[in-house]
């Protein structure tokens, strides 16, 4: 065999040694076994964290909640769909807080007028318009949102129990609850509100001001002497105000 | 009906440039609306085992971008109002045929309710994402074999793998993929691959007020997928590009193909 010849062969196979030992180092594992690809990648795409849990896991805790939601048109919405992804929230309620939002912004994400938006797949109001001075979620529950309106309807027969206006009202109610105002109806201050519950912000209640309103009840004088309501004078107590701007209505022994 | 024309003649138009395959197969392929979208989508090249694909009924589809949303979280997609593996556009066409397009952080907070525009005739929504190609550009782009398509056909990335070249952001019709501002790579929807390989749906698809959303295995005759491929009349995004997306629009109007 000539000399070059042999040289020859033996550069070639340096070579090829040098490209199959590097070739082994930089073709990683796996490499080729599917395709063209590491077919560990698969795995790797697999192991990565789920953040949407299983929403029955919501109701084993929340169970209230979720008995209300499966009657309500919102019955087949996720829970997280509003409240976010709940796998931490599940594992340490109290320090992981799930995102709530009663900004009316949240509900008209859904519900706003939209030409794109098909009126048979969801009801939308002009939020420009409807019920403007309000949150959604004070006239609709969130979780069941035709219900608070049609309970509030099919409960008018009860329209002189403060029960039908608590259902919007339940804020108001818990302020009340704790004051020395507990055990007088709502409608003994604001009046019965047919309308007011059929149609709340087109129809205003009555919201008392004047003194001689409280002195009905309160006034020495005019109030019958009895049930042990405390009274004062309505000429010396305070003349230059008016009740309110002292007592607060609902829970008249806590002062602006 | 004439959508229906419209369709077939682009896409005879690529039948006859190809060669590949006679007309005839077109008449059956009519006659027959599921092997209509395997002629769209590609059939499963070898073997048995599931082939995924995404449906969306556009008719349902609300806007809420609840599914932008909600991958963003479940992927650790980076906040920033540019970077999305899936986003939500709305459509407005006014009546000389103007089409606007918008996408307001890619849907995520929802969209504006409009200002009353007598202008606009329609207007719709189109929730976008990977189409998961059954001949993805972006896959036969890629230098080192980073991005591939699994064995049941999800187009994935080997983020340990990938040196963000960017090829492939580029090489998708789709607008699909984005280079990760804090890993250098590429990244891309993965049909939530950690999810349905457990049996859970992708998060957009849990997520999804309306069940606008749906996905499923090609090969499977009694999945939601081929069930609503077989109900509706579906089409997908640039067929004319034939990499064969694997994500079907009901009632996509001609002015987004
Ligand atoms: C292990 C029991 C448990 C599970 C499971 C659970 N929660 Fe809770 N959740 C709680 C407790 C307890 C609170 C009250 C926390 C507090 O106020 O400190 C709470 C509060 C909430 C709140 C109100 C937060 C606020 O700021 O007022 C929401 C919303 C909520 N949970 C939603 C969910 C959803 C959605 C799920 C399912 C993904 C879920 N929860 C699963 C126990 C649970
Ligand atoms: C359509 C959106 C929506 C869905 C779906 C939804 N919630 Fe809520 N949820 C809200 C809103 C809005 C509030 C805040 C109500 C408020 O501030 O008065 C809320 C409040 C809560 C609270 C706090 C307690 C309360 O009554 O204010 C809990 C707990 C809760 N939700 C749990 C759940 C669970 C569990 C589910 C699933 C079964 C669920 N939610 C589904 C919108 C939703
Ligand atoms: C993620 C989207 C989404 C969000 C957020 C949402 N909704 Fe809904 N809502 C729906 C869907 C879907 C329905 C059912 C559609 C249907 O049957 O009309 C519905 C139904 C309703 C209905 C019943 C309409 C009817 O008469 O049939 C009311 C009222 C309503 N929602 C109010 C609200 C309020 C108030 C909020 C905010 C607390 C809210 N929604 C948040 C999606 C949403
Ligand atoms: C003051 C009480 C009130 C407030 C606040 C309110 N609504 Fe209503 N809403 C009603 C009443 C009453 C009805 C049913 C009567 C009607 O059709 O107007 C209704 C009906 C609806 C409907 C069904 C419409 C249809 O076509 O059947 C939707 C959806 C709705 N509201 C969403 C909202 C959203 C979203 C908000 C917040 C932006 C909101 N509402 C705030 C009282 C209210
Ligand atoms: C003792 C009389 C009295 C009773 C009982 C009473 N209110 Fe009031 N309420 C008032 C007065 C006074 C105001 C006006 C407060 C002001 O302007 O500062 C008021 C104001 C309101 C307002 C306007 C919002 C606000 O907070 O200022 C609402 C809503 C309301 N009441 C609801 C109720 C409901 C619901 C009940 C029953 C649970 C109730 N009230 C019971 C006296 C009463
Ligand atoms: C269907 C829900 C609903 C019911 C039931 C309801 N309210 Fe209201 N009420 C509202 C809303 C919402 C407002 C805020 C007004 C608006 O949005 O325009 C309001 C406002 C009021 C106000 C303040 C009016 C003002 O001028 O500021 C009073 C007082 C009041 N309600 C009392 C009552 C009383 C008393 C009852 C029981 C007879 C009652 N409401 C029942 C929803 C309701
Ligand atoms: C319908 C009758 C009625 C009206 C109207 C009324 N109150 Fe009262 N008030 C009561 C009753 C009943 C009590 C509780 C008495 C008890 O339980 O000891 C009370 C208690 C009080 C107390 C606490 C007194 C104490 O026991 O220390 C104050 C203060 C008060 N009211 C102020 C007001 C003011 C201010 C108004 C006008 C906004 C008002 N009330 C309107 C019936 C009324
Ligand atoms: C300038 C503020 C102010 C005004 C205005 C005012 N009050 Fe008072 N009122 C008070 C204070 C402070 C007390 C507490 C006295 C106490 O606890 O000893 C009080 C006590 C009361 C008491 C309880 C009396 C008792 O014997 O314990 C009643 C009832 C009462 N007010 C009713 C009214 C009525 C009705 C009006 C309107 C006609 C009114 N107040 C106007 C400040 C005011």
């Amino acid at each position: 065999m000539p000399n070059q010849l042999r040289n020859l062969i033996i550069v070639f196979a340096i070579f090829v040694g040098l490209f199959l030992t590097a070739r082994h180092f930089l073709v990683p594992k796996t490499f080729g076994d599917l395709g063209h690809y590491r077919a560990d990648a698969l795995q790797y795409n697999i192991d990565h964290e789920k953040k949407f849990v299983d929403t029955t896991l919501c109701s084993n805790c929340h169970t209230d909640i979720s008995n209300s939601k499966y009657v309500g048109a919102h019955k087949l919405i996720n829970c997280q769909t509003c409240h976010g992804a709940g796998n931490k929230h599940i594992e340490n309620p109290t320090i992981n807080k799930m995102e709530k939002s009663s900004e009316r912004e949240f509900c008209a994400k859904c519900h706003a007028k939209n030409l794109a938006r098909s009126s048979t797949v969801i009801k939308q109001v002009d939020i420009t318009k409807h019920n403007i001075d309000s949150k959604c979620v004070n006239c609709h529950n969130p979780h069941s949102p035709e219900i608070k309106m049609a309970q509030v309807a099919s409960n008018q027969n009860k329209k002189d129990e403060p029960a039908i206006c608590i259902m919007c009202h339940d804020k108001i109610d818990k302020i009340k609850t704790k004051g020395m105002h507990k055990s007088v109806p709502c409608q003994s201050c604001h009046g019965e509100g047919l309308n007011h519950i059929k149609s709340p912000s087109k129809s205003n209640m009555f919201k008392p001001s004047k003194r001689e309103f409280c002195g009905k009840c309160h006034g020495i004088g005019i109030a019958p002497k009895s049930k042990g309501i405390k009274q004062i004078d309505l000429k010396e107590h305070n003349i230059e105000n008016k009740c309110i701007d002292c007592h607060i209505g609902h829970n008249p022994l806590e002062f602006k | 009906m004439e959508k229906e024309n419209t369709k077939v003649s682009s896409r005879r138009d690529f039948f006859k440039k190809s060669g590949a395959i006679a007309g005839g197969l077109l008449l059956v392929s009519m006659l027959d609306p599921l092997k209509q979208i395997k002629a769209l989508a590609g059939e499963k090249p070898k073997g048995k085992g599931a082939w995924y694909g995404i449906g969306v009924d556009l008719e349902k589809c609300i806007g809420c971008g609840s599914c932008a949303k909600a991958c963003k979280t479940e992927n650790n997609v980076p906040k920033e109002p540019f970077f999305f593996r899936s986003w939500v556009e709305q459509y407005s066409v006014t009546a000389n045929g103007v089409v606007k397009v918008q996408s307001p952080n890619g849907g995520v907070d929802g969209f504006k309710q409009p200002v009353l525009d007598k202008e606009i005739e329609k207007s719709f929504f189109i929730p976008k994402s990977c189409n998961h190609c059954a001949k993805s550009p972006c896959e036969q782009v890629c230098p080192v074999g980073a991005t591939f398509i699994s064995p049941d056909g999800v187009v994935l990335v080997d983020e340990t793998y990938c040196i963000g070249c960017g090829y492939c952001v580029q090489a998708c019709p789709y607008a699909c993929r984005y280079l990760h501002p804090v890993k250098h790579t590429a990244d891309k929807c993965t049909l939530c691959y950690h999810r349905i390989k457990k049996g859970l749906a992708p998060a957009c698809i849990t997520v999804c007020p309306t069940g606008a959303k749906i996905y499923g295995d090609l090969n499977d005759k009694n999945s939601d997928l081929v069930k609503f491929i077989k109900e509706h009349n579906c089409t997908v995004l640039k067929p004319h590009l034939n990499t064969k997306p694997k994500f079907f629009y009901n009632a996509l109007k001609e002015e987004a193909e």
